[in-house]
């Protein structure tokens, strides 16, 4: 049972992280990105690439934060911006083609072999009594999550955080007062793709990631931020937490065929009974 | 009764924000102008007897029947238009379809008659359209019926959108800031046209949100004040603007807005 | 309430803050009084079209016959997703799912003595009620939030067909048992069977959206909550638009499953979803010629990278980022600014004369 919490926590802890990432971008932007997964992917086998090539594993980790940031901005600045006047299809759209042209680019590179991220405390686990057993690296993505939450909540209290929530409230007198929405939008980009890699890293080293993962990631991100109805924090971190922990309960007592199915409807119950999500904590915007 | 609407100590507010405090006010046949400083509750008070809000307190009766609580579509089918602050057209329609658009009141047909284009709905459709186009051509507006609404600067398209609402048969008809960004000649032709109209339907009654003084004293008999959220006064054009308590409240506001 | 109380205040700021609108929104129905006005001229090359398309099993091989008619169904197909999109403004994407309601209810039918021609009406009607079942809840949502969850449970329809095995087959797929004309070979047969459903659906959906229920859509697409000041329901509305999409895609896709001969539920996921959003989009939002464009640019693209094998997939990622990059208003915006050109304007003065 304390097995299943865990690694209910544990994915959860990745849905969350994903769904937060997506909840960034969309405030700067005003898409649901379904790239995001993708993005998180590719930072995290360019990293997988660097270790491979015999550096240290911090340097690997690094590696792919960086890409992250880079991938995003990239992204938003030469893709993005020039769509955003046309409305929300083509941006949607943009992002789908991109999902799709960055999992095919993948598999180019790297195959669609499933790989992992080794790191130093890969296959330690740690007694907790009664003869269970939990894997470092599920107390590593549980804790990382929680911090990355953390720093975000934080980021958002700060006075780019502030500028952005203001952006997002209203964008017109966000500019008048010299907001420049153009920076903000980037950073956004730039965090987003910084979140998501952490995201995927985090799942490689604790399980195997390909070029299958981010299908059902994504939208495991999805959900998350749906529970959060794409504006509260904590409502997207604990919808992802409670998600994972479903989830592995329907996996563990009932049967991992249904555990997509069982988001699916999750997602479409929380839209209908509350159709602005859970939006208490920090907002991003005043419903 | 000829009283068209009737707002009873309608109390309204937003989180802490009081905007509609102890509203009453009673709207006859002909035009009433509402007036006030920015932020006053005009609005609201358009939003409040149009559906789209439910008042804290208080009551708003159309023709003696109260509104509260009802929807804005219903709202519309007792006989209720609006235009808005900024014309909300659909922009690839020409300005007759446009006008189409309105007349909710009289759509008594079903989805399966509009689906299939079944002769009823024809002979409708028909009528409508000659209508529509009558309507466009007392507003001065029927000369290019099918040009896109699009195409047409934005002081016509709110003209359209006033022809739009008639198009109703309203008992009421809300107008917010009809003559803002308005040319002169533009102006004349809507109050032309209202004219006409009103002379042609005596029961209904036309609501007013304006900036412009000298618009409201040509067009109405009578004037509302709103000042936050309350009325404190209400009359004659020429001796509302000259009531001190009303010169204070715009002087004040001015100079507010002047820090 | 919320979103009423949303909208009246966001009047005041943005003219059309409609959710996948903008772009769409500036082709559909562009002009109708201008399409209804050449009604006869229309009319004509309506008819010469389909005179063309009757006679090309009689002249092309059986691979061109079986590419056109994929395009036919669909055009269909994006017809339905289109009036959903572009003309009620809302991105719903069950669409795949409904589709696929109409592939293996028709199927299904089939194989329990339903007459073919019988099935389309019938899948038909039960993917609108079902389409009408999701909207209930879906169209109270805003943009996105309507996306995900009408994503969601055209998934989740996705997976209940292969969890209902031994009606469907499963994973594994089933055959559908093909209807052929009486004396007439079966890929001709299949052909004008799509000819012929195609040409009534393009007939009937065209005369819906040209009259006051067109109208009153794009007022409740462009207008949103709004739209009730004009006595008009906005949420009916949007949910008979969802049925009528899902009637729509359910008949194409029985004419799908007489063309694939074997269905399984895979090819009703992202791999079809995409396409569709491909073709809604390129193919804007005209009441004819825009679904036939879409499909007919998908369809040529899927061809052409079918020899690309693994490098397929990035090839049409990056083919819709190209697309959607230059054209962000579809191809129909390309159209519209070449007519709007002086270029555009001297050749229609030569017409009018």
């Amino acid at each position: 049972m304390l097995q299943t919490i865990v690694s209910g926590l544990e994915s959860g802890s990745w849905f969350a992280l994903l769904g937060l990432a997506i909840v960034v971008v969309m405030k700067a932007a005003d898409v649901p990105n379904f790239a995001m997964a993708e993005m998180g992917l590719v930072a995290t086998y360019v990293g997988i690439s660097v270790a491979g090539a015999g550096a240290p594993f911090w340097l690997a980790v690094l590696a792919t934060l960086l890409f992250g940031i880079v991938l995003g901005v990239l992204i938003d600045v030469a893709l993005m911006r020039r769509l955003s006047r046309f409305g929300h299809f083509p941006l949607l759209l943009m992002t789908i083609g991109l999902s799709l042209a960055l999992n095919a680019l993948i598999g180019l590179i790297w195959g669609h072999d499933p790989r992992s991220f080794p790191a130093p405390w890969s296959g330690a686990s740690v007694g907790v009594g009664g003869g269970v057993e939990i894997g470092v690296s599920q107390i590593v993505s549980i804790v990382v999550g929680l911090l990355g939450a953390l720093a975000i909540s934080a980021f958002f209290r700060s006075s780019t955080g502030a500028q952005m929530r203001a952006v997002a409230e209203n964008r017109a007198t966000a500019r008048l007062v010299g907001v420049s929405a153009g920076r903000l939008s980037a950073i956004a980009w730039g965090v987003g793709g910084l979140i998501a890699a952490v995201t995927v890293m985090l799942q490689a080293q604790s399980a195997l990631v390909s070029t299958l993962s981010p299908t059902s990631l994504i939208i495991y991100g999805f959900v998350a931020a749906t529970m959060g109805g794409f504006t509260s924090l904590i409502g997207t971190f604990v919808g992802g937490l409670v998600l994972g922990v479903i989830q592995q309960f329907v996996g563990t007592y009932f049967s991992t065929a249904a555990q997509f199915s069982v988001a699916l409807l999750v997602v479409f119950l929380v839209l209908v009974l509350r159709p602005d999500g859970f939006t208490r904590g920090v907002r991003l915007r005043d419903v | 009764m000829t009283t068209v609407v009737e707002f009873r100590g309608v109390d309204k507010s937003f989180g802490g924000n009081v905007v509609l405090e102890g509203v009453d006010l009673v709207v006859e046949p002909g035009f009433t102008g509402l007036i006030g400083p920015n932020g006053a509750g005009k609005t609201t008070c358009l939003n409040v007897v149009s559906g789209y809000l439910r008042p804290d307190a208080g009551d708003v009766r159309l023709r003696g029947r109260s509104v509260v609580g009802t929807s804005p579509t219903t709202v519309a089918r007792l006989g209720v238009s609006r235009t808005f602050q900024t014309p909300r057209l659909v922009p690839n329609l020409s300005a007759l379809e446009n006008v189409m658009v309105g007349g909710g009141r009289h759509h008594r047909l079903g989805h399966i008659a509009e689906l299939f284009g079944l002769p009823a709905a024809r002979h409708d459709e028909r009528a409508q359209r000659e209508r529509a186009r009558d309507l466009l051509a007392t507003f001065g507006l029927g000369a290019h019926p099918q040009r896109q609404a699009s195409g047409f600067p934005i002081g016509s398209q709110k003209i359209i959108e006033v022809a739009r609402a008639l198009l109703n048969d309203p008992v009421l008809l809300l107008l917010d800031e009809p003559a803002a960004g308005l040319g002169a000649e533009d102006v004349d032709t809507l109050v032309e046209g209202l004219n006409g109209w009103t002379r042609a339907h005596p029961e209904a009654a036309v609501m007013i949100i304006e900036h412009d003084l000298e618009l409201i004293t040509r067009l109405c008999p009578r004037v509302a004040v709103l000042h936050f959220g309350r009325i404190i006064q209400a009359g004659a054009p020429k001796d509302v603007l000259r009531d001190p308590v009303v010169v204070e409240a715009y002087l004040g506001a001015d100079v507010a807005a002047g820090d | 309430m919320s979103e009423t109380t949303e909208a009246v205040t966001d009047a005041t700021l943005t003219p059309s803050a409609s959710v996948g609108g903008a772009s769409i929104a500036a082709n559909a129905g562009a002009g109708l009084d201008a399409q209804r006005g050449s009604g006869l001229r229309k009319g004509i090359v309506a008819v010469v079209a389909l005179a063309l398309l009757f006679a090309v099993p009689f002249v092309a091989n059986a691979y061109l016959v079986f590419v056109i008619s994929l395009t036919m169904v669909y055009a269909v197909s994006t017809l339905g997703f289109n009036l959903l999109v572009g003309w009620s403004g809302q991105i719903g994407l069950a669409h795949a799912a409904l589709f696929a309601i109409g592939a293996y209810g028709s199927a299904i039918g089939i194989d329990a003595g339903i007459p073919f021609l019988v099935t389309i009406p019938l899948a038909g009607i039960a993917a609108a009620l079902l389409a009408v079942v999701i909207g209930f809840p879906a169209v109270r949502l805003r943009g996105f939030f309507l996306a995900i969850a009408t994503l969601a449970l055209g998934m989740a329809i996705v997976e209940l067909i292969t969890f209902a095995r031994p009606l469907t087959g499963g994973g594994a797929g089933m055959n559908v048992t093909v209807f052929a004309l009486p004396g007439i070979k079966n890929s001709a047969s299949t052909y004008f069977v799509v000819l012929a459903i195609a040409a009534i659906m393009f007939f009937l959906v065209r005369r819906a959206l040209v009259g006051r229920f067109g109208r009153t859509l794009q007022a409740v697409r462009d207008l949103g909550p709004l739209a009730g000041s004009l006595g008009v329901a906005p949420l009916r509305y949007r949910l008979v638009a969802f049925g009528l999409s899902g009637f729509i895609a359910a008949v194409a896709g029985t004419l799908y499953a007489q063309l694939q001969t074997f269905i399984f539920p895979a090819m009703f996921g992202m791999n079809l979803l995409v396409p569709m959003l491909v073709m809604v989009f390129v193919g804007g939002a005209g009441s004819l010629w825009g679904p036939l464009i879409g499909a007919a640019f998908a369809v040529v693209l899927i061809e052409f990278f079918q020899d690309l094998g693994d490098q397929q997939a990035i090839a049409y990622g990056l083919v819709l980022m190209v697309v959607i990059a230059l054209l962000p208003g579809g191809l129909t915006s390309l159209f519209r600014s070449v007519r709007d050109s002086r270029f555009g304007a001297r050749l229609r003065r030569g017409r009018q004369r």
